[in-house]
């Protein structure tokens, strides 16, 4: 894939700009990080892809609109995929549109970095999923930039757009507001997955996940996560690769997903305060920060926020209602004779 | 013909149909359209669309009502028309609608609701008679 690499650094737009002014069919390969490939048919954008966002395959199969087989049996056959699911009836002629249209642009994001990268062009190259639908080089560059603008505007700073996310423990505000888009990512943000691994997981695009994720940011949220966090177990680069696979394979495992990335919320709960006897409750609090330990009783396990003290005795406030209620009736009742 | 662009082509076929467009709703794009738009700047347009169905989705507190409740059209009435912009419901993450411009004299705003769905519905792969489309037809029949 590196063998024919032209030797300096150019902006890949431009080179797409030529290539595309030139009626070229074939493929660009952009390097840098993420990178990708831009397919172009008689200079018009054919296909975008690149490690950062899910291509038409993932999407459709983690959505679970087709199962793995069907992919893989059509990707396997060597005909032109899109083409060939829709001709069996495996997809509508406008599912494939909106898929592969929306993959280009999604992919485009990523490999079409404002950054002066290495490029190199395979004359000829054509990607397996065929012909679908065809962008205008210029057209694609313009959204590019607007869409890099959503994004500066929805929150300046790039410091969740790669690295390990985690979600805040503690909310900054008592009450919030989710979509069901956010409330997908924040549950997966672990403290080691990155907002490529998280688009990938629930199958949406990268760049939309990205826009959410800035929108968690600016909203305190969702953070980087500190360098001394992972668990020894994941540096950046290396929890990538298992996770489409994971995703392709079946999209039942998703559901149990959010329960394992939201167990953290426990540990998070505020200590209720305790008024059943005024000098444990005291203790109660302090035992989370000083760890003072002096009397068994501290240990007892705290009541959660909302649960009723249990006991014998209803409150008193309760009585006293009921007494009442009993003495009025018993008074319009004499009242009567 | 293909699956976009025939979808658009039988919008501009409902009786008084003035512009369509499908957008996507995140960003503004407007993956396709014909016609006219209703503004001078057509990206406006898409951008305000979008906005529009974002705050309908996510801002208002009637949007979602109960678990499984969503969405389903957004429907705007001037002097002079109707804008109508209803979601596609794709089963992979697209986050489309299809818009609508129709001329308030000359079309029927329940008629091209119920065709606009249909189109919605026939783009995103839902079968006739199943999902949102079939809604309206239960509860007619009881």
């Amino acid at each position: 894939m590196k063998t024919a690499r032209t030797g300096k650094a150019v902006l890949p737009r431009r080179t797409l700009t030529q290539l595309a002014g030139a009626g070229e069919t074939g493929a660009l390969h952009v390097e840098g990080e993420p990178g990708g490939i831009v397919y172009l048919t008689d200079g018009w954008v054919s296909y975008v892809e690149s490690p950062a966002s899910p291509g038409v395959g993932e999407l459709l199969t983690t959505s679970g609109r087709l199962p793995g087989q069907v992919w893989e049996a059509a990707a396997a056959s060597g005909d032109e995929v899109g083409p060939l699911l829709v001709a069996q009836g495996h997809l509508t002629q406008g599912e494939l549109e909106l898929c592969t249209l929306g993959a280009i642009y999604d992919a485009a994001f990523f490999v079409l970095s404002p950054a002066p990268v290495r490029v190199r062009f395979g004359a000829g190259e054509r990607h397996p999923l065929g012909p679908v639908c065809q962008v205008d080089a210029g057209v694609l560059g313009r959204e590019l930039t607007r869409r890099r603008r959503l994004l500066d505007d929805a929150h300046p700073s790039s410091d969740v757009d790669t690295g390990p996310l985690v979600a805040v423990p503690r909310a900054p505000v008592p009450r919030l507001v989710l979509s069901g888009a956010q409330w997908e990512l924040i549950v997966h943000c672990d403290g080691q997955r990155s907002a490529t691994d998280l688009a990938r997981l629930v199958g949406r695009a990268g760049y939309t996940t990205l826009l959410e994720l800035r929108r968690l940011a600016a909203a305190g949220l969702v953070t980087a996560a500190p360098p001394d966090e992972p668990q020894a177990a994941a540096p950046p680069g290396t929890g990538k690769p298992p996770e489409p696979k994971a995703g392709t394979a079946a999209g039942t495992e998703k559901p149990a997903e959010p329960k394992a990335g939201a167990t953290p919320g426990p540990t998070a709960k505020p200590s209720p305060p305790v008024p059943r006897r005024a000098t444990n409750s005291r203790r109660a609090v302090a035992a989370g920060g000083g760890g003072r330990t002096n009397q068994t009783e501290a240990r007892l396990p705290r009541r959660t926020p909302g649960q009723q003290p249990s006991g014998p005795d209803p409150p008193p406030a309760f009585r006293d209602e009921l007494d009442e209620a009993l003495l009025t009736r018993i008074r319009s009742g004499l009242e009567a004779l | 013909m293909s699956g976009i662009d025939d979808c658009l082509a039988q919008a501009m076929a409902i009786n008084g149909a003035i512009g369509a467009s499908i957008i996507d709703h995140t960003t503004g794009f407007a993956v396709g359209a014909v016609g006219r738009a209703p503004t001078d700047d057509p990206d406006a347009t898409w951008a305000g669309t979008a906005e529009i169905v974002n705050v309908a989705a996510t801002g208002a507190p009637f949007a979602s009502a109960r678990p499984g409740d969503r969405v389903e059209d957004i429907i705007i009435t001037t002097l002079d028309g109707y804008h109508l912009i209803q979601q596609v419901h794709t089963v992979f993450d697209s986050r489309l609608v299809l818009y609508l411009w129709l001329d308030r004299a000359q079309g029927n705003l329940a008629m091209a609701r119920r065709q606009l769905r249909q189109l919605a519905d026939g783009l995103a792969g839902v079968p006739a008679g199943s999902g949102a489309a079939a809604a309206p037809v239960p509860s007619a029949g009881r």
